[in-house]
């Protein structure tokens, strides 16, 4: 698996990742991306085309509307932004059983 | 009399007698401008009732049954959607800047969150507005204080609600459910489903049950004839309270009996088969009695997820069905769908009229990888036991030539890739399209099978459009039209020697079951749970006075004295057996 580097941009810390799971950003993997971005102080967003999302809000997340194959920017700003940044790489490098 | 009695479709048999808990109460959501100094409270009242929310959906989650595991995710994705930041920063912006009441500023930022869902192309996202609307009346709720904490422990009663999402219907104690009764929702419904898996008497589409009916008021569930009674009279509960042990009684009797053939007084027999949806009703069709599956419905796998299943997920899901089932007789229906539900993202195909459209046998054959992908497993499977074929919506001979076509290539493909298949599956067809009515005695010569779909071939027959409530009174199951239709269809193919099956609703309402077994229908399809009673219904009937009632109603031409002679033949050969059933012809009393 080819491994994604964290790179500083002015919006914050930014990181591309694919989407994996075979039905897209669907139900499962956008509760489990918002229920860890939870977890952290830093805003998290997704940005995918023109559309930005809160990664906190499984609302947000589920209104990109992104398939299979879309390529997805992470942005992270605050205290633990490499730590979120982290874990949500993981979420999308996963496949969809572990979510 | 009853103060109000009102009408809905019966999704769940029974009768049930009690008092009234509305779900959600019905209550105006309260639109109140407020004062600056009002705005931290109000923001903090969200908040708060959002959280509460959250811990009672914590709550049902860990009660919810292993039985029905999948209501788990529905229910987590709840509690995130009532903490989602998204919904509570708008929320809270509107109190804030418009200077709304918590409870107005919900509703309009529900409102604005399920119109933007609704308006997408992906159905599965579209279909997340439930999800949010439901957050938000529970939201409401909490607000208004309308939350009756007490009721979870109170005595059994009958739960009314505008529609009832997963989490709803899993707070309800399942033991203290007497009936369903929703205003909103259909057969296919959430709460009809659960309520027909429960065995709870339930009337969906109840017009007018939100208004004219109170918390604690008394009233009478007819879920056998879809009718809800408010405030009944002596007389009224006394005749139904004495309808439900009997019905009790009757089920009970009949479900003991369903193994028994169903061969009528003068000893003409009958094949009861059962319809079938998804994989897990396996253990019901064999419970139930039925000696095959005269219709199995394909559209699920390819409804739930967002990609198409592919050759080896249906070939798994068919091959298991059959052998669990073997040796009786699997009908697997081939995709019956229209381009509106299957093509969403790739050629949204707006028509305006989708039940007239590219659906069911036309798609399949203008979408012939999808297709082709479907027959390949249904013969693969066929190997496994007693396997059949039916093409959906078929209105000529060019149609059937053209599958024929098709599964011969298939066929040859497989036997070249070495997979084991049923090259020689038998291949029906479904009646239901006015034009194969004035074809049958050629069509019949094309294919092994007829089987009659009732609910469509009604609905084409007299132009109704199944969804406008304007016409649905000219669904008339006797008119001379559908009569005549069933006779010329059942004749042309016993003229051909194939049999005929019927496998909508028309088999398990007891005059129409009648009338078709007068003409000679071979096998009758229905619900599991209808399969005993219309066993018992059929051994009750005697097949000779059947076929005299089918010729004196082909004789007429009006409706009205149809649906008499069937009504007063009916009364004085099944008597009280009568009220046991649903049925579609008025009988007035």
């Amino acid at each position: 698996m080819e491994h994604n580097t964290i790179e500083e941009t002015p919006e914050g810390l930014s990181l591309t990742v694919q989407v994996r799971f075979p039905l897209g950003l669907h139900a499962r993997p956008a509760a489990r991306l918002a229920q860890e971005a939870q977890q952290f102080e830093a805003d998290v967003h997704l940005i995918h085309e023109d559309a930005q999302a809160d990664a906190k809000s499984i609302l947000d997340i589920l209104s990109l509307a992104a398939a299979q194959g879309a390529t997805l920017r992470v942005v992270a700003e605050g205290s633990d932004a490499r730590e979120a940044l982290i874990c949500m790489a993981d979420i999308f490098s996963g496949d969809e059983k572990s979510c | 009399m009853a103060r109000t009695i009102l009408f809905g479709i019966s999704v769940s048999p029974g009768v049930s007698i009690g008092k009234i808990s509305f779900t959600h109460p019905a209550g105006n959501v309260e639109e109140r401008r407020i004062a600056s100094e009002e705005t931290d409270t109000e923001t903090e009242r969200l908040t708060t009732a959002a959280a509460a929310v959250r811990k009672d959906l914590a709550h049902a989650r860990d009660e919810v049954p292993d039985a029905l595991a999948e209501h788990r995710e529905v229910i987590s994705s709840h509690m995130l959607i009532c903490q989602d930041p998204k919904l509570l920063k708008d929320a809270t912006r509107r109190i804030r800047e418009e200077r709304l009441c918590a409870s107005w500023a919900l509703e309009k930022t529900v409102d604005a969150l399920c119109a933007t869902f609704r308006n997408m192309e992906d159905p599965y996202l579209r279909d997340r507005a439930q999800d949010i609307r439901a957050v938000g009346l529970r939201i409401q709720a909490k607000l208004s204080g309308n939350t009756p904490p007490a009721r979870d422990h109170a005595a059994p009663c009958i739960h009314v609600a505008e529609d009832l999402s997963p989490a709803d219907t899993l707070d309800l104690k399942v033991d203290r459910i007497l009936a369903l009764v929703t205003a909103e929702g259909g057969p296919t419904s959430h709460t009809a489903i659960l309520a027909r898996s429960l065995r709870i008497p339930a009337v969906v589409g109840v017009t007018g049950i939100l208004e004219d009916a109170h918390d604690d008021d008394f009233v009478i569930v007819d879920a056998l004839r879809g009718c809800v009674y408010i405030d009944p009279d002596e007389k009224e509960l006394a005749t139904f309270a004495r309808r439900q042990e009997d019905y009790i009684a009757w089920e009970w009797k009949v479900r003991r009996n369903a193994a028994l053939p169903a061969e009528t007084l003068d000893g003409v027999r009958v094949d009861v088969q059962a319809n079938m949806e998804t994989p897990g009703e396996v253990d019901a069709v064999k419970a139930c009695g039925a000696e095959g599956v005269g219709l199995y419905r394909t559209e699920i796998s390819y409804l739930r997820g967002h990609a198409l299943p592919d050759e080896e997920q249906l070939y798994a899901e068919y091959a298991a069905v059959v052998r669990d089932l073997a040796p009786r007789r699997i009908v697997f229906r081939t995709l019956d769908v229209g381009a509106d539900k299957m093509l969403h993202a790739q050629t949204a195909l707006k028509e305006p009229n989708p039940a007239l459209g590219l659906r069911a046998i036309r798609f399949c054959l203008r979408h012939q990888n999808i297709f082709r992908t479907q027959l390949r497993a249904m013969l693969r499977a066929g190997v496994h036991g007693n396997a059949a074929l039916m093409l959906p919506m078929i209105s000529g001979l060019g149609e059937v030539q053209a599958v024929r076509r098709i599964i011969n290539e298939v066929s040859q493909e497989l036997t070249a890739e070495g997979l084991p298949h049923e090259p020689d599956m038998p291949v029906g067809i479904m009646i239901e399209v006015p034009s194969a009515v004035f074809m049958a005695d050629a069509l019949a010569r094309e294919c092994d099978f007829f089987s009659i779909g009732t609910n469509d071939l009604v609905h084409y027959l007299l132009a109704i459009d199944r969804i406008n409530k304007h016409v649905s009174y000219l669904h008339e199951p006797l008119h001379p039209a559908v009569v005549r239709s069933l006779k010329r269809i059942i004749d042309c193919a016993h003229r051909e020697g194939i049999g005929v099956s019927v496998c909508g609703e028309l088999a398990a309402d007891p005059y129409c079951l009648a009338i078709l077994l007068g003409m000679g229908v071979d096998v009758l399809s229905a619900t599991p749970r209808s399969v005993p009673g219309v066993k018992h219904l059929v051994r009750n009937l005697n097949a000779e006075a059947c076929t005299e009632l089918a010729h004196s109603v082909l004789m007429t031409s009006d409706v009205a004295a149809a649906n008499r002679m069937v009504t007063e033949a009916l009364s004085h050969s099944l008597h009280e057996e009568l009220s046991f059933h649903t049925t579609m012809i008025p009988t007035n009393g």
